[in-house]
Formats: C-alpha cells, sequence, structure tokens
C-alpha cells in the first residue's frame, strides 16, 4: 500500500464547523428518517445492515438492499438524471429528462408507504428548461441549473424567488439551510460558494477562490480536517488542501463523484479506466489510499455534480457505473474488497443514501 | 356593413402623421390594434372587441375583392379610441402607399393561383404559383394547364413571390423581449460568460416564471410561443426552429410552422435542437438517433464566442461521444461556430456538417454591438463547401426578424468582407440552404411542385429579387402562406384568409395588414382559439404583473413590439 504526506489545512471560506457536514448530515439521516419496522430479512446479517439505497435503472427508479443488491421497488420514469434522497421529508426527488435531453422536470416520490417501502406517485415539483442537479434542504429544494445559463434557484411551491447567478456545482455539501458547493467559474478558475437556502431564496452568499484546481472534472468532499479538493493533473490523481498539494499515484483521465465515508476516509470514483479509489488523511497529516479497477465506464460529466457513491458506513461503498452498482467493503486498512454476492438487480448511477 | 373604417389617429400614433391610408375592416372580430402589443383599448367604430373567449365567435363572412383599397389615401378622423401603435420611438417609415396586390377572381376554396415574379429562389421568372391544398402543385411561367388552376382563386399579386423564409435558430419564448430588457455591459469573449449579468438572470427568471418553469403556476408559453412565431410571420417567415420547451405542446401547432416540435403539420419531427453542450449520455443519444433515423438533423451551439474556450467546443464535441466523432455528422448543424478556424471548417466541410450563422447576436455578444469582425468566417465555410443557413437567434441584440438579420448579414458582408456574398446567397441561406440544415428540403424551402404551400409576397423592384427582399420589412410584406392558408398579408386580399373563426387587422408600419391568429377548435387547454389582442394582452399583462412582483430591480415590462418600423 502506497502512502502519501499530506499538510492538512482548510480552504478559505470552509469553516471548519462544517467539516463534517457531510458526514454527519448523512449519519443524522439514517438514524433519523424512519424508525419503521423493516420487514425485509434478506438485508439483515450482511454487511450493510438494513440499509437502502435509491437508484435509477433502465427505465426509471427503485429503491434497493444495500447488503445484498436486490430490489426491494422499482417505478417508471423517465431518463432519470440525477437523484436524491429527501429523508426528513420521506421523499425521493429526481430530476427526469425529455426524450431530447432538453429539458427536464424535478419529481418528487414518496419512498415509504402505508405498506411498507414503495414508491409512491410522481409528484411534479418543477420544470427545468434545461439541466439540473437538486439538493433538499431543511426549507426547500435547492436546483442547480444550467438553463440558458447556470444558476441556483429555490424551489418554493407556486412562489417565485430571484435566482442566484452562480456556476454549477461540482461538488456540494450542506449543513442545515447551509450550503457549500465548489464551483468553476467561467474564467476556468475555481470558487467555493456558500449560502443560505430559505424559502425566501439565498442569503448571506459568499465566493472564495480555490488556486490551484486544474481540471474540469474536480471535486471536493468535506472531511475532519478540511475541504479537500480533489484534482487531476498530467492524468494523476491530486489531492488539494489550500494551496498544498498531495499527488496519489494512480492513474485517472477525470473524477466521477467522491464522497466522504467517514470523517477521515473518502471514496473517489475515477473514469479512465473506472477505478474506486478510497483515501484516508490520518491524524499525521498523512495520506493513505488504495484502489480498485471497475470494469464498466462511469456515468459522469466532468461539468456537473454527479451521484455515483454512497457510504454505507464507514466500511463499506455502494459504487454506480453507468451501467450496475458494486458494493465494495473497505477494510480497516483500507483494503477493497467487491462483494461478490452484492446482486446485480438493475441499479445503476446515479444513485443515494443510505436509507433505513 | 361598413367595411371601411378610416384610423388616422392610428398613423398618428404611429408616427406617419402626414400620409394616412385606409384602413378596411371587412371580417369578424375586427380588433384593430398596432404593433406595439398593446391591448386594453383595441376597439374601433363600434365598440366592438375580441372576445373574451378563446375561440372567436361567429362566423366571419368571407370578404369581397378588396382592390378597391389601393393606392388610397385620406386624412379623415376615425375612431377616437384606437390604440397607440409601435412605440418604437425611432420609428422613421414612409407612410406612402404601395401597390396592393389584388383578388382577381374568387374560386373554389383551398385553391389559389398567385401570379407575380416568382424566386424559386434558384431562378426567378413572371409566372404563376398554384396551391392546391397544403401544398404547391405547380410553379411556372403559366400553371394554366394544371386542372386545379381553373377553379382557383386568383390573386394578382402585383409583387414578388418567395418561399417561405426558414428560421433555423430561435430562442422563441424569449422573443417577448429584447435589448431594452437586457444588453450586455461589454463584449465578451464566449457564452458561458455573459449569463452571469444580473440583469440578464432576472430577464431569465421572468422567462421561466412566465413559462411555468420551476415552481410557477403561470402558463403563458403558449402566448410567448405565439407571440414568437408571429414576429415571424409578420416578416415572411414560415417555419421556425425555435427550441421552446416543454416540448411538442399542442398550441404550438398553429400559426408557423415548429419543425422542431412535433406539431409541424409536417407528419414527423425529426429535427433534434441542442442548446446546451450536451452530456455523454445525450450525445450517444444523438448518435443512436442519427443510425436509426430518428434525427435527421442536429442544431448543436457550438464555439459560440471568439476565444480558445469557445473554440475548444468543437474538439469536445468529437470526444463526448463514446464513438469518436460520430457527432461529426452531416446531419449536424453547428449553430454559430463563431470560434472556428480553418481547420475546423476543413473537418466540417469534409464530414458534410452543417453551419447556421447568427450575425447580430455574435455582434452584440462578442463585439460590444459594433465590432462586425466578431462573427463567423462564413465566406471561409462557404469556400470549403459548408452549407450556411442565416438566422437571428433572438431578439435581444439579434435581429428582431429574419429580414433584420438579412440586413445585418449584408452590412458585415459589405463592411468586414468585401461584398462576398450575392443577395441571392444571402436569400438562399433563409430559403434552401436553411431547409438543407434542417433536413427538410424535401418540404420546404422552395417554390417547386410537391412542396408545402408555405410562401411569402413582397412589393419592390422584380427585376432585383433578391434585392427586393433585402431591403423589405414587415410593411412590405403583402401576403404570407403557411400550408396554403394565408395567414398575413395586405388587407386587399383579406377575403383568402380562412373565414372562421376570422381575422384580425392591425398597423404595421402604416401599412393596414390582416393577421388571422385565432383557430377553429382552440379550448382553454390548447389555446389554439386566441387571438393576437389576447395574446399580447396577456403577455403584457403578465410582464405588468411580474414585475409587481419586485423579485429583483429589473423591470420588464412592456411588451416588446411585434414590428420595429425603422
Amino acid at each position: 500500500m502506497v502512502r502519501a504526506l499530506l499538510v492538512v489545512c482548510l480552504f478559505t471560506g470552509c469553516a471548519p464547523h462544517d467539516a463534517n457536514a457531510q458526514a454527519n448530515a448523512h449519519a443524522n439521516a439514517d438514524a433519523d428518517a424512519h424508525a419503521h419496522a423493516d420487514a425485509d430479512a434478506d438485508a439483515e446479517g450482511k454487511a450493510g445492515g438494513t440499509f437502502r439505497f435509491a437508484a435509477a435503472t433502465a427505465d426509471g427508479v427503485g429503491i434497493f438492499d444495500a447488503a445484498t443488491g436486490r430490489a426491494i421497488v422499482r417505478a417508471p420514469a423517465l431518463p432519470v438524471d440525477d437523484l436524491v434522497l429527501d429523508p426528513e421529508r420521506g421523499r425521493l426527488l429526481t430530476f427526469e429528462l425529455d426524450a431530447d435531453d432538453e429539458m427536464g422536470r424535478v419529481v418528487a416520490r414518496s419512498f415509504w408507504t402505508a405498506a411498507g417501502w414503495g414508491l409512491g406517485a410522481p409528484l411534479q415539483l418543477a420544470a427545468v428548461d434545461g439541466i439540473a442537479r437538486l439538493l433538499p434542504v431543511p426549507s426547500a429544494v435547492v436546483a442547480f441549473e444550467d438553463a440558458y445559463g447556470p444558476r441556483w434557484h429555490v424551489l418554493v411551491d407556486g412562489r417565485p424567488r430571484a435566482s442566484l447567478p452562480a456556476p454549477m456545482p461540482r461538488a456540494v455539501w450542506s449543513s442545515g439551510d447551509q450550503v457549500h458547493a465548489l464551483t468553476q467559474e467561467p474564467d476556468a478558475s475555481w470558487t467555493t460558494r456558500s449560502a443560505r437556502a430559505t424559502e425566501s431564496g439565498f442569503h448571506a452568499t459568499t465566493a472564495a477562490p480555490v488556486p490551484g484546481l486544474v481540471h474540469e472534472s474536480a471535486r471536493a468532499v468535506a472531511l475532519a480536517a478540511g475541504v479537500v479538493a480533489i484534482d487531476v493533473v498530467g492524468g494523476a490523481l491530486v489531492l488539494r488542501l489550500a494551496e498544498r498539494t498531495t499527488p496519489v499515484p494512480v492513474a485517472v483521465a477525470e473524477i466521477a463523484d467522491a464522497r466522504a465515508i467517514s470523517p477521515t476516509r473518502a471514496a473517489i470514483l475515477a473514469g479512465g479506466p473506472t477505478r474506486l479509489i478510497v483515501v484516508e488523511l490520518g491524524s499525521s497529516g498523512s495520506v493513505s489510499f488504495a484502489s480498485l479497477r471497475l470494469d464498466e465506464p462511469t456515468r459522469a460529466d466532468p461539468r456537473f455534480l454527479s451521484r455515483a457513491l454512497v457510504a454505507v458506513g464507514a466500511a463499506r461503498v455502494l459504487v454506480a457505473t453507468a451501467v450496475r452498482v458494486h458494493a465494495v467493503d473497505v477494510g480497516p486498512e483500507l483494503q477493497l474488497l467487491r462483494d461478490a454476492s452484492f446482486r446485480d438487480d438493475g441499479a445503476r448511477a446515479p444513485i443515494d443514501g443510505p436509507l433505513r | 356593413m361598413d367595411r371601411r373604417v378610416l384610423l388616422p389617429l392610428v398613423l398618428l400614433l404611429a408616427g406617419c402623421a402626414e400620409e394616412g391610408t385606409v384602413v378596411t375592416r371587412d371580417a369578424l372580430p375586427d380588433t384593430t390594434e398596432g404593433v406595439d402589443g398593446t391591448t386594453g383599448d383595441a376597439t374601433v367604430e363600434d365598440g366592438d372587441s375580441a372576445p373574451p373567449d378563446d375561440t372567436l365567435a361567429g362566423d366571419a363572412p368571407l370578404a369581397e375583392t378588396s382592390d378597391e383599397t389601393a393606392g388610397e389615401t385620406t386624412g379623415e378622423t376615425g375612431a377616437s379610441d384606437a390604440p397607440p401603435a409601435d412605440t418604437d420611438p425611432d420609428a422613421a417609415v414612409s407612410c406612402a402607399p404601395t401597390p396592393a396586390p389584388a383578388i382577381t377572381k374568387t374560386g373554389v376554396a383551398g385553391k389559389f393561383l398567385l401570379q407575380g415574379t416568382v424566386v424559386t429562389p434558384d431562378t426567378f421568372f413572371v409566372g404563376e404559383v398554384l396551391v392546391e391544398g397544403d401544398t404547391i402543385t405547380c410553379a411556372a411561367a403559366s400553371c394554366a394547364s394544371m386542372p386545379g388552376a381553373a377553379t382557383a382563386t386568383v390573386i394578382d399579386t402585383r409583387g414578388i413571390i418567395f418561399p417561405g423564409l426558414i428560421d433555423t435558430h430561435n430562442h422563441i419564448l424569449f422573443d417577448i423581449f429584447d435589448e431594452t430588457d437586457w444588453a450586455p455591459t461589454k463584449a465578451y469573449g464566449n457564452h458561458n460568460q455573459w449569463p452571469a449579468e444580473p440583469r440578464y438572470s432576472a430577464m431569465v427568471d421572468a422567462k421561466q416564471y412566465l413559462n411555468g418553469e420551476g415552481t410557477s403556476t403561470w402558463d403563458f408559453g403558449c402566448e410567448m410561443e405565439k407571440f414568437g412565431e408571429l414576429k415571424g410571420i409578420v416578416a415572411g417567415t414560415t417555419s421556425i426552429a425555435g427550441s421552446a420547451n416543454p416540448a411538442n405542446r399542442s398550441c404550438y401547432a398553429s400559426l408557423a410552422r415548429t419543425v422542431d416540435q412535433s406539431p409541424n403539420d409536417l407528419g414527423v419531427d425529426t429535427v433534434q435542437a441542442a442548446t446546451l453542450f450536451p452530456t455523454k449520455t445525450s450525445a450517444d443519444g444523438v448518435c443512436a438517433n442519427f443510425a436509426s433515423a430518428k434525427t435527421t438533423a442536429y442544431l448543436i451551439h457550438i464555439a459560440e464566442g471568439v476565444d480558445t474556450s469557445a473554440l475548444g467546443e468543437f474538439a469536445k464535441l468529437g470526444t463526448i461521444t463514446t464513438t469518436p466523432e460520430c457527432l461529426y455528422a452531416a446531419q449536424t448543424t453547428i449553430v454559430h461556430g463563431t470560434a472556428l478556424g480553418d481547420p475546423e471548417l476543413t473537418t466540417m466541410a469534409a464530414k458534410g456538417m452543417k453551419l447556421t450563422w447568427s450575425p447580430r447576436s455574435n455582434v452584440f455578444l462578442y463585439g460590444g454591438g459594433t465590432d462586425l469582425t466578431k462573427t463567423t468566417n462564413v465566406p471561409l465555410a462557404l469556400a470549403k463547401g459548408i452549407n450556411v443557413a442565416l438566422a437571428p437567434d433572438w431578439s435581444m441584440g439579434g435581429s428582431q426578424n429574419l429580414l433584420d438579420e438579412l440586413r445585418f448579414a449584408d452590412k458585415v458582408d459589405n463592411t468586414v468582407w468585401g461584398n462576398k456574398l450575392t443577395p441571392k446567397m444571402l436569400v438562399e441561406m433563409v430559403t434552401t440552404r436553411a431547409a438543407k440544415n434542417l433536413a427538410l428540403d424535401a418540404k420546404i424551402g422552395s417554390l417547386a411542385a410537391g412542396k408545402k404551400a408555405d410562401l411569402m409576397v413582397i412589393g419592390g423592384d422584380a427585376s432585383a429579387p433578391y434585392d427586393a427582399l433585402l431591403a423589405a420589412t414587415p410593411r412590405e410584406v403583402r401576403l404570407v402562406m403557411i400550408g396554403g392558408l394565408a395567414l398575413y398579408g395586405d388587407v386587399a386580399v383579406k377575403a383568402i384568409a380562412p373565414a372562421a373563426p376570422g381575422c384580425e387587422t392591425i398597423d404595421v408600419c402604416c401599412a393596414s395588414k390582416f393577421v388571422c391568429v385565432a383557430e377553429t377548435g382552440g379550448t382553454t387547454t390548447n389555446k389554439l382559439g386566441q387571438t393576437y389582442a389576447q395574446i399580447t394582452g396577456a403577455l403584457s399583462k403578465a410582464l405588468t404583473d411580474y414585475d409587481a412582483l419586485a423579485l429583483t430591480a429589473h423591470k420588464f415590462a412592456p411588451l416588446t413590439p411585434l414590428v420595429r418600423c425603422k
């Protein structure tokens, strides 16, 4: 296993109290979202416990068992371009494209019915004349749109709100109603933007430059040590913290997605060839990593936020490619082991989770 | 019924006080209004106004031959409640009467024989065009031998008959705005830069909210679409690729052909327009559509701008797909291509790719409004054998219509390139060459037997018809026929327009024109029964109401004029 040293510090404008936001948000969601009894015996006893995840399928969306990969419920949908769970409201949000991929709609489906896990009738929340990525916040849904220019919208039923002109995020993380994003500006420079998203719109917006990022597919994750930017330089993976960079000797062409899987670990899905890379930041500033080659192409566009990774605790990662989902167990020493028993039941990117 | 109403007040309001003209009012309902889209007091003579329903009540009587109005002038006072006309403060237009077309024989419904100078547009000659149903059955020096000619209504156009113009690049829902609503604050390098301007963003918010996007419960999308179509029709445009969304709404079936939507009256929609650089998934889907012939024309914005970022999009288009360069194909039309140089144009020519040129928009966004060099290298593209179409993009800094765009293109050519583009070449860019970009040249774009009966008639020097089109404005457009239906033109030939549910009379730069907007079968859902007055009234109110929400400091009322007379 290759290890490399990393000097830990924070990007300007990324306050330390936000650093655990993503991981904490997941943990909180996992703990609070559903107290319903789980009738799915298949899910018990596996590494994923009783967790579920949501994913696109060839012709719709579904809820799947995170331990076995088995589909629990499916529903038809238009081509799903983005998908995110909104645990506080018990719903699955999707951005679905029309036939020509030039227009889409934000759709909500309840994922819990009187009979248990299910997918309720689709409810169109919004129409978008372009591309959108979604993020639920406590009081609304944020839609990052590229529709005759990029803007951020707060979607509140029937009520107009001025949008925020800002680039489409490459990575987002939130804490309460605070939304943070890594964006690339029209002049190709990089910025971290923060704003408070409420029913009345965006407030207290800030933007801080992120120097040094190079590749258009760059992503970022919030770890305990700070926000780590993930870049590609010269065909290799590079982690950046402020002005300090740490090369990770894995050949990659682009970053498809990156997610925090614990306060110190991040999973990275890279393309060209497709690889899952897990990095761990040690308390001394060291970086450990491991990678696992996957056979299928990723489903990602470097210009847009993508959702291809789900952390099921710190020891299991679900990895969605363009055609299927893999389960990879992460050992204490970062050993990556693909769960061969994990069923290919039609799930594919985008994915989100976990739920239980 | 007195068929004449004198409306010199309209003319006065239009800045045309020195001369008047007769406005004929002969079909129901007869709302006469100015072309600025203002409504609310559009009643003439007897207090009639457009009915509030989506469908117009009653049958409209077929008017008699209206040649009587030709050449007449008057200065008498007419209705006192005439609407404000074109509000363009720079309007300066001659109000001298122009020769009007005439109906010389009334025939059976659905058959028309148009006489005049016929521009096919490969050539021109004095002759006839026979329309039967929605199809041209003859375009020749004489169509007398055609069986249908004997029973056709004969129109002496006293003008020049062109194929209907084809707009291959428009963002039609934005045509309710113009550069008074937004203009860039500086010259930009590429299309990713100017959308960050706050006023532009606020304008897009307004467009979205009126169109029912986001969580809006408003829905003026049909009105926005039809207003954009009308902007084209009054300038002789019969087909528009307008990139309207949501796609394929039933209301798009009215007025101009929405050639990138399924309600295009062509039986099938194989035109796919893209305003965004495609994702890999989307691009692979287009390649699959090429293979299956589901898509025969792919209109994609590429290389819009003048910097390396814009230029880089062309190479990316070749690598975005799983099968490299599958979008470098004859079905693909590069929209803009402003940044393209010799290597890229060479590739395009080798692959049979096509180009749509929007010079006024280019100069507006990337040349500070004045640097005419900041546009696509069209002479080089043509020299390499690339098929080039011309289109206005949208109303903001782009031209109000294709006639404006033709003139601007001619100006760029004369100023920058030394007059390399002849008027005939420019006309081909909005007719035959435009049809080729859409892969619809078998159906539209020329006057020939078997083609759809989409045509326009203008006045002007018939011995130089291509120059005449470059000089024409909506005032000189005497007749526009789409699918064999006369939808716009001089009131002198209003009698050939659809009798039911009726047409309206509007003032266009001192010329009285009929426009047929409402259709039978209208419902509150499909809105096909809406009149011009209802459409502009709804949009005007919607913009005012939107401004009243005060989401930002930027205001977008009033509705942009249908026509600018300058």
